[in-house]
């Protein structure tokens, strides 16, 4: 059996990693956890989008 | 289906309403992105703003303007199909009504104008204060509403005399139990709506390697707007179900599917069910095993209560409600799975370039209508049999009028509405196709149905496109 290319192996575990995550967020904030996790649940994920979007290259400039 | 007049009069108000809450959705959520767009036009006075609010200014108008003309036609309804309701609850229902049309309405009739004419005539201040007055107004007019239909969804602050609702404390009416959840609910919807469908054309574009430099503004905004509204979206959500549940637990008992009073455990979450209510239980239940109890109960082994513990007469019906329900939270759902990768190929760089996920944007341009349909007939199916939830039953509320005659204007109202329907996807789909370079500075007031289909053979088209 051929052995993944390591770039694709790299993809197969951001696009796992970023499931979990997301299916961890959206548990936390329907309040699974209770109360308190959702509300920090809502705050983080919140916060990580708003990183996430002032970090990313300015948008609708042309590479 | 029995229908008699009581439910051809809901099967009228349903079609109606249902017509209408997908363009004050629409434009409730438009007029924020515009807000937001021409803000950061005065701020950067990148060109690629303005021209994103004006390509967006024309969809903004139509849907204004169905939404305004489909919405004066519930309130005759509510004399024509449902007299009784006006009669009982008028005293209500009635000041809410004017309210409305006193504040949003007042507010958006005096900066229409300016917003949609005005880009040109005034200053750019001017103008943006319009906008912000227009995008207050249609949050004022959501407000309104969503009290009035809060307030039948959970009535307080009245007391029945003479046959007739008096209101005693008019704070309890408009801030009844309900509204304070249910309106930020509603609202983040609409924003939702908006940035999906922003997001989506965009997409299109993108895929087509067209108006590259707008596309990508619009998918960046959207997503951007998007991402933290879903999570916000969903945390709301989880409140307003706890808050239906203790309100309402019929409506809630209903959108889970559940017929015994209690489950058995650990309780699966149904995805798909065929109801049978005479028999109080489902031919067929399909759902994934345990998520009920930790979704529902936040426990492993949580038992979920069903139908059977409201009696029959109180019951709504089951299979409206729960795939109203589905629908709306299945989409939720895959907004925020949308929203999580748009988070990693943003992060990654791949937004704008990475094809599946541009063309589930396509596919998802429409989701927020679509998933604020399925929450009004979870809200509205599910506070049967009731029209003022345990105050008035909806077959005490229709009005004496034949079924002949609710069935030949409900005829009417589907062929005058689908001509609607058609001139705004018609006039929609041309501005898609034209592109934001041929969008006008401001919108073009037309005589006729055909001048207006006729857009782009429009002056200020053939200007911009050098024609």
């Amino acid at each position: 059996m051929s052995q993944p290319k390591p770039n694709v192996a790299r993809k197969v575990a951001g696009v796992l990693t970023t499931v979990v995550i997301g299916i961890a967020f959206f548990f936390a904030i329907i309040g699974v956890f209770g109360l308190w996790v959702a509300i920090g649940g809502l705050a983080l994920a919140i916060l990580t989008a708003g990183v996430i979007i002032g970090r990313a290259p300015e948008e609708g400039d042309l590479s | 289906m029995n229908l008699d007049a009581a439910m051809l009069a809901r099967v009228q108000f349903a079609f109606t309403v249902s017509f209408h809450i997908i363009f004050p959705t629409t434009s409730i959520g438009l007029a924020m992105f515009l807000t937001v767009v021409e803000g950061l036009w005065l701020k950067t006075r990148n060109p690629v703003y303005l021209q994103i609010y004006r390509f967006w200014l024309g969809i903004f108008a139509m849907a204004f303007g169905v939404g305004v003309v489909t919405g004066i036609v519930l309130s005759f309804e509510f004399g024509l199909g449902f007299a009784h309701f006006a009669q009982i609850a008028g005293p209500v229902i009635g000041p809410m009504i004017a309210l409305e049309v006193l504040t949003s309405f007042f507010l958006e009739a005096g900066f229409l104008g300016i917003m949609l004419y005005g880009l040109r005539r005034v200053g750019p201040r001017l103008h943006f204060f319009a906008t912000c007055m227009v995008a207050l107004g249609t949050l004022l007019s959501a407000s309104w509403i969503l009290s009035a239909n809060s307030w039948m969804q959970t009535p307080d602050g009245v007391a029945m005399q003479n046959g007739r609702l008096v209101v005693t404390d008019w704070l309890k009416v408009i801030v009844n139990p309900s509204w304070l959840y249910r309106l930020p609910h509603m609202l983040t919807a609409a924003y939702l709506t908006a940035s999906f469908l922003v997001a989506g054309v965009g997409a299109f574009y993108l895929l087509r390697r067209k108006h590259t430099l707008f596309a990508r503004k619009c998918v960046s905004i959207g997503m951007a707007f998007a991402a933290i509204l879903i999570a916000g979206q969903v945390f709301i959500g989880d409140i307003l179900y706890s808050t239906m549940l203790k309100h309402q637990p019929s409506k809630m008992q209903a959108a889970e599917g559940f017929w015994e009073r209690q489950s058995q455990s650990p309780a699966p979450y149904y995805w798909i069910i065929v109801p049978d209510q005479a028999h109080q239980r489902n031919r067929l239940a399909l759902g994934i095993p345990y998520l009920g109890s930790i979704w529902l109960t936040h426990s492993l082994n949580g038992r979920v209560e069903g139908l059977e513990s409201t009696p029959r007469d109180r019951q709504p019906a089951m299979g409206m409600v729960f795939y109203g329900f589905r629908i709306m939270y299945g989409i939720a759902i895959l907004m925020f799975a949308v929203a999580v990768a748009s988070l990693w190929l943003r992060w990654h760089g791949g937004l704008f370039t990475t094809r599946w996920f541009l063309r589930s944007l396509v596919i998802m341009a429409p989701s927020g209508i679509v998933a604020t349909l399925g929450g009004w007939y979870l809200a509205e199916t599910g506070r049967q049999p009731w029209v003022i939830f345990g105050l008035l039953r909806t077959v005490d509320a229709v009005s004496p009028v034949p079924a002949g005659t609710l069935l030949s204007t409900l005829i009417a109202f589907i062929f005058v509405y689908a001509f609607f329907m058609t001139a705004f996807l018609i006039f929609v789909f041309r501005m898609i196709r034209r592109g934001p370079e041929a969008a006008p500075d401001h919108a073009e007031a037309s005589a006729s149905l055909k001048n207006a289909l006729r857009l782009l053979e429009s002056p200020t088209a053939n200007a911009v496109l050098g024609r």
